[in-house]
C-alpha cells in the first residue's frame, strides 16, 4: 500500500490570536470565484487517452503494432528479394546475414515472406474487424431499438447462426468462393459480428430506457436520429473494446485456415501459410516455424494488451 | 420445466433442419463432386458415372435432398462416399468416443485450472499473483493453438522424448493433446473469471456480506463466486460442444483417431454424406450444450425464469 | 444497557481517509473527530461527497483496497479498533456494530435467499444451530414488520419490494443485537411514504434493543425526526457539532445556515439554494473549504482553516465569524 499523506488543514491561526486587519476584508464575488474548482474540465475521449498513455503494457503493445505495420509496409518495398522469388541454389538455409530468417524449401527469403505475411494478416484483421463492427452495430442497434417482433425475429436468426458449426461453414464457403483474401473476409462475416450485435443490443436496450433518450424524444428527434446520434455514441466505449478483440481473433482465424491449407495459397504468404509450410520441416529446420509463429504471437499479444488497456481506459470503473 | 425443454428442443430441431438444408445446397454448389473426373483421374469416366448412379448423385438435387431428409428422420445419415462400406453413423460412433475422451479431459483441466486462477488474480489484483496469471492468460489467448501444439511436440516429443508424438495408447499419449487443448481455454476462462469476479466484488451486496463479519474466504468462495460464475457458464457451453466433438488441429497433429480430423478432409473430398452428418452432429451438440447452459443459468440465478 | 446511557460508546480522533486514484490522491476525510454516546442517536449531515459515508466505512473497515486510513484513535467501547486485525474486526462487524446501506435494491445478494443472508451472522456470531438461527430469523422479520415471515424467509431479494428489502437489511443489521447501528442514508432510495415507516422502525428498534444509532443523511428533516445530536460535515471536515436545538435554532456556521435555508418549510417562504459546488478533494483548499460559497467569506477564510470552537456546552463550530477580532470589527453575525 502506498503511503499517502493527506495535507492536513492548517490551524496555524488559532482562535486566541489576533487576526490582522487586512485579513478581515470581505471577499468579492470574483475573488470567491477563484476558490472554486481549479481542475480544467477534460473531454471524455481526452481523458481516456490520458489514462491509456499511463498504461505501460498498452503503450508497449501500440509501439510493437506500429513497428510491425511499418515493417510490413517497408520491408517488401526495399528488400532485395520479393516474396515469391525462388532460388533453387539456396534452399533451406539457416538464418544468416544474407537471409535474416533463412530460406524455405524453394529458396524464398523467409524474412520478406514473414513481412509480406504481416501485410495480409494485418489487412485481414483490421478489415474483418471493421466490417463486422458495422454489421454488428447496425444489427444489434436495430434489434435493440425497434424491439418487439423485429427484435424477436432478429434474435432468433442470431440463435440459429450460433448453432452453426462455424469451421465447417467457413471451409464450405472458402471452397465455394475460392482461396483468396476476399473469400476469407466473407467467410468471417458469417458469424463474427454476432458478439458485437448481442453486446450492442443489450446496451441499447438499457440506454433507450434512460432519461436522456426520453429527453431527445421530447425534443422531437426521430427514432433513427436518437439511435444514430445518442444511443450508439453512448455505447461506443464497449463497441470499441469488442472490436479491438475482434482484430486478433480475425488474424487467428486466417492463420488457422491458411495453416489448414484452405486459406491464402502459396506462393502468396500469410503467417498461417508460412507455418503450414514449416510443419514438415519442424524437427529438422525449426527456424522456419519460429519466425512466423513468433510474428503471430507477438502481434496478437500486442493487440490484446491494447484491448485490455482500452477497456480500462474507456471504463475506468472496471479497473478500480 | 419439461415443457420448456421440449419447446427448446423443438426450436433446436427447426434450426438443425435449416442448417442441414443450407449445408446440403451449399455443398452441391461447390464445383466438383466425390466422383467427378477431376478428382479421380485414373478411373474411366464411364465407371465414375456408374458409381455416381449407384449413390444416386445423378438424380435431380431436390430428389437427393428429399431422400436424404427422409433417411435422416430415420436416423440414417447415409454411407461415406470415400470410405467404402462405412456408414456415417459408424464413422461418428467410432470417432466421437475418442474425441470426447480427450475433449472431456481438456474441459475439466480448463475449468479446474482456469476458475481458481481467475479468482486468485481478481482477489490479489495488482499484486504479483495477478501479474503472473494475467501474463500467462494473455500468452494463452495470443498464441495460436497450432503454435502451442507444434512447440510442445518439438520440445517433448523430439528434443526430450518424454511423450509420444502420436496415438493414445497409454496415459502418456493423452497429456500433450489435453494440455494443448486446455491451454487457450484456461487463458480465456482465467480472464473471464477475473473480470467477472472484480465486477462482483465491487457490488454493494459484497460490502453487506463483509459488514456482517463474514470471513473473506466465504465472501469470495461462496457469495461472490455464485454471482461471478455466470459468464463462465455461458462461455463454457459452446466450448464443451466444440471440444467434445474434436479439435481438428490437435487430432491432426497428434494423429488421434477422433471426429475432428474429418472436418476438413470430408469437405475437400466432397464426401457429402460425411459433411452433412458432421454438421447435424455438431449442430445438435451445440444446441444441447446451449440448452444445458440456459438451464444451469436458471438454477444458479433465481431471477431468470425459464418457464416463460 | 440503559444503566450505562450517556457514556461514550464510540470515540474517533483525527480520522483521515484518502483514496489513490488515476487522477491523484482524493482526500475524502481530512481529520475529523467526534464521539457517539450510548443510547443516543447521532446524525451526520452533509452533501454527497463530503466524506460522511467514507468515515463510517473507515470505522467499519469496509473500504476498498485503494484507500488509506489514518487516525489518532478509534475507540469502540474502550477497545482500539484501529489496531485490530481483520479477523478481530470480523467479530465486531455485524455483531457489535451493525450497518445499513443506502440502496436496498443492490445491498442484498440476488442469488441467495433471505434466510441464508439473515442466518449467516446469527450462526457465526451467536453460535446458533441452523434451527435456532432460523427461529431467531423468523422473529427478527416479525420485529421489523414483515408480514408472513415464513414465506419471506425462503424468498430471494428480487421477490421483495424496496421497503421490504430495507426492512430485511435492518433485520440483518440488528439480528445480533449490536451496541451500535450505523445507518448510511437508509431512506434516500425509498419512496417518501416508505421513508417514514423505515424511520419509525429504526426508532422502534433503537428503543427495543437499546442500540445507539449513527444516522448518515443529507436530509436535515430526517435528522430532526430521530436524532438528538448532529454533526455537520463539509468537504471532509466537521463544520459544526451540537444538539438538534443548537443546529436548528442557534446555528453557528454559514454552511449549516445554508442547509437549513434550503429545506422546504410549511411557511411559503422562498427556498434559498447554496450556490456553487464543493471543492475538489484531489486538491483541497488550504483555508476554509466553504469560502467559495460562503456569503460571509473574508480574506482570512481563504488562507486559514478555522478550528472548531465551543459555542455552548456541546455546541461547537469551525468558523472565523466566532473570532474576537471579527466580532470586534463587524459584530455578531446573525446566521
Amino acid at each position: 500500500m502506498p503511503t499517502i499523506e493527506p495535507n492536513e488543514p492548517t490551524h496555524s491561526l488559532s482562535m486566541t490570536d489576533e487576526i490582522p486587519e487586512a485579513l478581515l476584508a470581505p471577499l468579492s464575488d470574483s475573488e470567491r470565484e477563484k476558490e472554486t474548482i481549479s481542475r480544467p474540465s477534460v473531454s471524455y475521449w481526452k481523458m481516456c487517452w490520458m489514462r491509456l498513455k499511463k498504461d505501460k503494457l498498452a503503450m508497449l503493445g501500440l509501439t510493437v503494432l506500429v513497428i510491425m505495420t511499418l515493417l510490413a509496409i517497408l520491408v517488401p518495398m526495399f528488400s532485395p528479394y520479393t516474396y515469391d522469388q525462388t532460388d533453387f541454389a539456396h534452399p533451406l538455409e539457416w538464418p544468416s546475414a544474407l537471409h535474416l530468417f533463412g530460406t524455405d524449401k524453394m529458396g524464398r527469403d523467409i524474412f520478406v515472406r514473414t513481412m509480406y505475411g504481416a501485410r495480409i494478416s494485418l489487412t485481414i484483421g483490421f478489415t474483418a474487424a471493421a466490417i463486422n463492427m458495422v454489421i454488428g452495430v447496425l444489427y444489434g442497434g436495430i434489434a435493440g431499438y425497434l424491439g418487439g417482433m423485429v427484435d424477436l425475429v432478429m434474435m432468433r436468426i442470431v440463435d440459429i447462426l450460433t448453432g452453426i458449426p462455424s469451421l465447417i461453414y467457413m471451409i464450405l464457403l472458402m471452397m465455394f468462393l475460392g482461396n483468396n483474401i476476399q473469400s476469407i473476409l466473407i467467410a468471417m462475416c458469417l458469424t463474427y459480428w454476432i458478439t458485437t450485435a448481442r453486446m450492442v443490443r443489450a446496451q441499447i436496450l438499457t440506454l433507450r430506457e434512460q432519461d436522456f433518450a426520453l429527453a431527445a424524444k421530447v425534443c422531437g428527434l426521430s427514432k433513427w436520429q436518437i439511435l444514430i446520434h445518442h444511443l450508439i455514441p453512448n455505447s461506443m466505449g464497449s463497441i470499441i473494446v469488442t472490436v479491438t478483440f475482434l482484430i486478433p481473433s480475425a488474424i487467428f482465424q486466417e492463420a488457422f485456415l491458411s495453416f489448414l491449407g484452405i486459406g491464402i495459397q502459396v506462393p502468396m504468404a500469410s503467417w498461417g501459410t508460412l507455418a503450414n509450410d514449416a510443419i514438415e520441416y519442424l524437427f529438422s529446420y525449426p527456424y522456419m516455424m519460429l519466425f512466423p509463429a513468433s510474428a503471430i504471437s507477438i502481434t496478437i499479444f500486442s493487440l490484446n494488451f491494447i484491448g485490455d488497456g482500452l477497456r480500462d481506459a474507456l471504463d475506468p470503473r472496471l479497473k478500480k | 420445466m419439461a415443457k420448456y425443454i421440449l419447446k427448446r428442443l423443438t426450436a433446436g430441431i427447426v434450426s438443425l433442419f435449416i442448417l442441414v438444408t443450407i449445408t446440403f445446397f451449399l455443398m452441391h454448389v461447390i464445383p466438383g463432386g466425390p466422383f467427378s473426373p477431376s478428382e479421380q483421374r485414373n478411373v474411366p469416366e464411364k465407371i465414375l458415372v456408374q458409381i455416381s448412379d449407384k449413390y444416386g448423385l445423378n438424380d435431380p438435387l431436390i430428389v437427393q435432398y428429399g431422400r436424404y431428409i427422409g433417411n435422416l428422420l430415420h436416423g440414417d445419415m447415409g454411407i461415406s462416399f470415400k470410405k467404402q462400406d462405412t456408414t456415417v453413423n459408424e464413422l461418428i460412433a467410432a470417432g466421437f468416443p475418442v474425441s470426447a475422451r480427450v475433449g472431456a479431459l481438456g474441459v475439466c483441466t480448463a475449468l479446474i485450472v482456469g476458475i481458481p486462477l481467475g479468482i486468485i488474480a481478481a482477489v490479489r489484483r495488482g499484486k504479483l499473483a495477478d501479474g503472473f496469471s494475467m501474463v500467462f492468460a494473455t500468452i494463452g489467448v495470443s498464441v495460436p493453438s497450432f503454435v502451442i501444439c507444434v512447440l510442445m511436440m518439438y520440445l517433448f516429443c523430439e528434443k526430450w522424448k518424454i511423450f509420444p508424438s502420436y496415438g493414445l495408447r497409454s496415459w502418456k499419449g493423452y497429456i500433450l493433446p489435453v494440455f494443448c487443448m486446455a491451454f487457450s481455454q484456461i487463458a480465456y476462462i482465467t480472464r473471464l473469471m477475473r473480470s467477472s469476479m472484480l465486477e462482483t466484488l465491487r457490488q454493494d451486496y459484497i460490502r453487506t456480506e463483509r459488514s456482517k463479519g463474514v470471513p473473506e474466504f466465504q465472501v469470495i468462495g461462496k457469495y461472490a463466486l455464485k454471482n461471478s460464475i455466470l459468464p463462465v457458464v455461458t462461455y463454457v457451453g459452446p466450448m464443451v460442444a466444440s471440444l467434445l466433438t474434436g479439435t481438428f488441429i490437435i487430432e491432426k497433429l497428434f494423429s488421434i483417431p477422433g471426429l475432428g480430423r474429418y472436418f476438413v478432409s470430408a469437405i475437400t473430398d466432397r464426401d457429402y454424406s460425411v459433411v452433412l452428418g458432421l454438421t447435424v452432429f455438431l449442430g445438435s451438440m451445440i444446441i444441447i450444450c446451449n440448452l444445458v447452459v440456459d438451464i444451469m443459468y436458471a438454477v444458479i440465478d433465481p431471477r431468470v425464469k425459464i418457464t416463460e | 444497557m440503559s444503566e450505562k446511557t450517556g457514556e461514550t460508546l464510540l470515540e474517533v480522533k483525527n480520522l483521515r481517509t484518502s483514496f489513490q486514484t488515476d487522477a491523484g490522491i482524493v482526500q475524502s476525510v481530512r481529520g475529523i473527530s467526534f464521539h457517539a454516546n450510548r443510547g443516543e442517536s447521532l446524525g451526520i449531515v452533509g452533501e454527497s461527497g463530503c466524506g460522511k459515508s467514507v468515515s463510517m466505512l473507515s470505522i467499519m473497515r469496509l473500504l476498498a483496497d485503494n484507500a488509506h486510513l489514518k487516525a489518532d484513535k478509534i475507540l469502540f467501547n474502550g477497545e482500539d479498533l484501529l489496531h485490530k486485525t481483520a479477523k478481530e474486526m470480523r467479530s465486531i462487524q455485524g455483531n457489535r456494530i451493525g450497518m445499513i446501506f443506502q440502496d436496498p435494491m443492490t445491498s442484498l445478494n440476488p442469488l441467495f435467499t433471505v434466510e441464508e443472508q439473515l442466518c449467516n451472522p446469527l450462526m457465526r456470531h451467536l453460535k446458533l444451530s441452523k434451527k435456532e438461527a432460523k427461529a431467531r430469523a423468523l422473529k427478527m422479520l416479525e420485529d421489523v414488520g414483515i408480514p408472513s415471515p415464513e414465506k419471506r424467509l425462503s424468498q430471494f431479494p428480487h421477490e421483495l419490494s424496496g421497503g421490504m428489502r430495507q426492512r430485511v437489511m435492518i433485520a440483518i443489521a440488528m439480528c445480533c443485537q449490536p451496541e451500535l447501528l450505523i445507518a448510511d442514508e437508509p431512506t434516500t432510495a425509498l419512496d417518501v411514504t416508505i421513508q417514514a415507516q423505515i424511520l419509525d422502525l429504526m426508532a422502534h428498534m433503537k428503543q427495543e434493543y437499546g442500540t445507539s444509532v449513527i444516522l448518515i443523511t443529507h436530509d436535515l428533516g430526517v435528522i430532526a425526526s430521530i436524532c438528538t445530536r448532529v454533526l455537520v460535515m463539509y468537504s471532509g471536515l466537521v463544520m459544526e457539532e451540537g444538539s438538534i436545538e443548537d443546529i436548528f435554532y442557534r446555528t453557528g456556521h454559514p454552511y449549516t445556515a445554508g442547509l437549513l435555508a434550503s429545506i422546504p418549510k410549511e411557511t411559503k417562504e422562498k427556498l434559498i439554494p447554496i450556490y456553487g459546488t464543493p471543492p475538489d478533494l484531489l486538491n483541497p483548499p488550504k483555508g476554509c473549504p466553504f469560502t467559495a460559497r460562503c456569503p460571509h467569506a473574508m480574506e482570512v477564510c481563504r488562507q486559514y482553516q478555522p478550528p472548531l470552537v465551543p459555542l455552548g456546552e456541546h455546541h461547537s463550530s469551525a468558523c472565523w465569524l466566532h473570532h474576537k477580532s471579527v466580532k470586534a470589527k463587524i459584530g455578531e453575525v446573525k446566521l
